[in-house]
């Protein structure tokens, strides 16, 4: 029973991680750009932006929607791959660690690829918009998947 | 105490009965009369006469309203256009001297030619004889294409001095390059009737600018017109959430956009933390929440006195017009007028000083506000 509780916590985590890590992605690409253009980005401007993106893009609703856009469709989007993974590992012999790393990151090229089929070829994720930032978000799906099979192999 | 109690109930009532006689009569100054039905996303309007009224469908075709009645044949000789997202058939504009030279302007949306992945903003010009555009002749064309059908601006207004100002919308998702002159995303473009790039231009001399660039660093444009006299240029954009802006349009300025803006993206990320920078323009109105403002005209008619010198703004969101009042170029009020009719996409003056409004559906309408009495 506690180690169920704590799977379920680990999932909960990875997701408050990737979710977390994808929105620092959009937070410094969009600052890197205002930089470039001489808007005066600090040190302060940097971190408060991340506080900023995070608690919207993660903890709170975005209108029309009733629930945070970006934490809802990467939940989605790691229940999917974890579950498919999961299955997998009854039959193939693979580090945890790598297989549900891989497995998020699949999740994260589904996200950043399918969602500009959904919406008239937008990016919804601005970070998502260059070759560069795909495949930052990617990783950022990795290192997400990563801590959630290296937790579960300790359980 | 009592004595007391009462005088000041006796007031509150009174404030009260004011205040509905106001409203009472505030409601009782127009009327709606419903010119036409069953437009398929009715766009943009122009008027050849009073009582006869050319409308864009978002869907590619260009419909007649003659004496109240929505002609069953459309104008033929139209181009094709991308109707897809937020793109199709959509400004339209009538040359100053159109009694004599017939021409009208139409801005719409289209596959890029050499590949069909792609779509531009483009706008021609062609004679309209009878119910024939004919001479069709490309003015302007949006540069380089975009992947996004969204955000294309489109919209059109003639200044004194006969040239044309076209909006061009920043695509969605290539906001930076508002910020760069190279390209058509996210400018106010000027050119003469015949798409030649006049020599007045703020960038013509600028190495690696495109020339047709009259301002720079906006959104999505949806809404352009000069006051009475010409002499000054009124433009609105979309914000992102939050961030609509009303802005004064002057040559060769940077109006900041994606740097600085009063909205955050969609996702709730920031776009921009800053709000403000020497060398970029400040609207001289924006709203947070958005209001999707979609259409604007300079009422200058006789029919509303009380409205004369005010801008009017059509709102897609809350589906209203907003009256904004100004002192010169100094917003002073804001009024939220027919706000029972769904989302309005367009509001335009008629030459006999009512407006007319274009409500945004697959079975849109064309509706007329004319005083009650």
């Amino acid at each position: 029973m506690i180690d169920r509780v704590k799977k379920v916590g680990f999932l909960f985590l990875a997701i408050l991680l990737v979710s977390f890590l994808v929105g620092a992605q959009t937070t410094v690409f969009n600052l890197i750009w205002l930089s470039s253009v001489d808007m005066p980005v600090t040190f302060g401007v940097l971190i408060s932006s991340i506080y900023h993106d995070f608690v919207l893009m993660t903890l709170t609703p975005a209108p029309p929607a009733p629930l945070p856009l970006l934490s809802s469709i990467i939940s989605l989007g790691l229940f999917i791959a974890f579950g498919f993974t999961w299955i997998v590992l009854k039959w193939i012999g693979i580090q945890k660690k790598y297989a549900y790393g891989i497995a998020a990151a699949m999740a994260l090229v589904f996200i950043v690829y399918l969602m500009p089929l959904l919406f008239f070829g937008i990016d919804m994720l601005a970070g998502a918009r260059s070759p560069v930032g795909k495949i930052s978000l990617i990783i950022c799906g990795y290192l997400g998947g990563h801590f959630f099979g290296s937790r579960l192999s300790k359980v | 105490m009592k004595k007391q109690f009462l005088k000041i109930s006796l007031l509150m009532i009174s404030c009260f009965m004011c205040l509905g006689v106001y409203a009472n009569h505030h409601e009782k100054e127009y009327k709606f009369e419903t010119l036409a039905e069953g437009l398929s996303f009715p766009w943009g309007v122009a008027f050849l006469s009073n009582d006869e009224i050319l409308v864009t469908e978002k869907t590619g075709k260009l419909r007649v309203i003659k004496n109240g009645n929505l002609l069953e044949e459309s104008i033929s000789g139209v181009p094709d256009s991308l109707f897809k997202g937020q793109g199709g058939l959509e400004g339209i504009v009538l040359h100053p001297d159109f009694e004599n030279n017939k021409y009208l302007y139409l801005a719409f949306s289209e596959t890029d030619p050499g590949n069909s992945k792609l779509n531009t903003l483009r706008v021609i010009r062609g004679k309209l004889e009878g119910l024939s555009l004919t001479n069709i002749e490309t003015i302007f064309k949006a540069s380089p294409s975009r992947r996004t059908a969204n955000h294309y601006g489109a919209k059109m207004v003639f200044l004194n001095d006969g040239t044309l100002l076209i909006t061009s919308g920043d695509g969605f998702s290539y906001r930076e390059m508002a910020q760069e002159l190279d390209n058509h995303f996210g400018k106010v473009i000027r050119v003469n009737d015949d798409g030649s790039i006049p020599e007045d231009n703020p960038f013509v001399s600028t190495p690696g600018a495109k020339p047709e660039i009259w301002s720079y660093g906006h959104r999505n444009l949806q809404g352009i017109v000069i006051n009475s006299d010409g002499s000054v240029i009124y433009e609105h954009e979309h914000g992102p959430r939050g961030g609509d802006e009303l802005n004064i349009i002057e040559k060769g300025k940077n109006y900041g956009w994606p740097a600085i803006t009063y909205g955050i993206d969609y996702s709730g990320a920031l776009i921009s933390p800053f709000k403000e920078k020497e060398g970029m323009e400040q609207p001289i109105k924006y709203w947070v929440p958005s209001i999707a403002p979609s259409g604007m005209t300079f009422y200058d008619g006789d029919l509303f006195p009380d409205w004369k010198g005010s801008l009017f703004i059509s709102a897609l969101v809350p589906g209203d017009v907003r009256r904004i009042s100004l002192n010169g170029t100094e917003v002073i009020g804001e009024e939220i007028l027919f706000n029972s009719l769904g989302r309005i996409r367009n509001v335009v003056s008629a030459p006999d000083g009512s407006l007319v409004l274009a409500i945004d559906s697959r079975r849109g309408k064309i509706i007329r506000v004319v005083p009650k009495n």
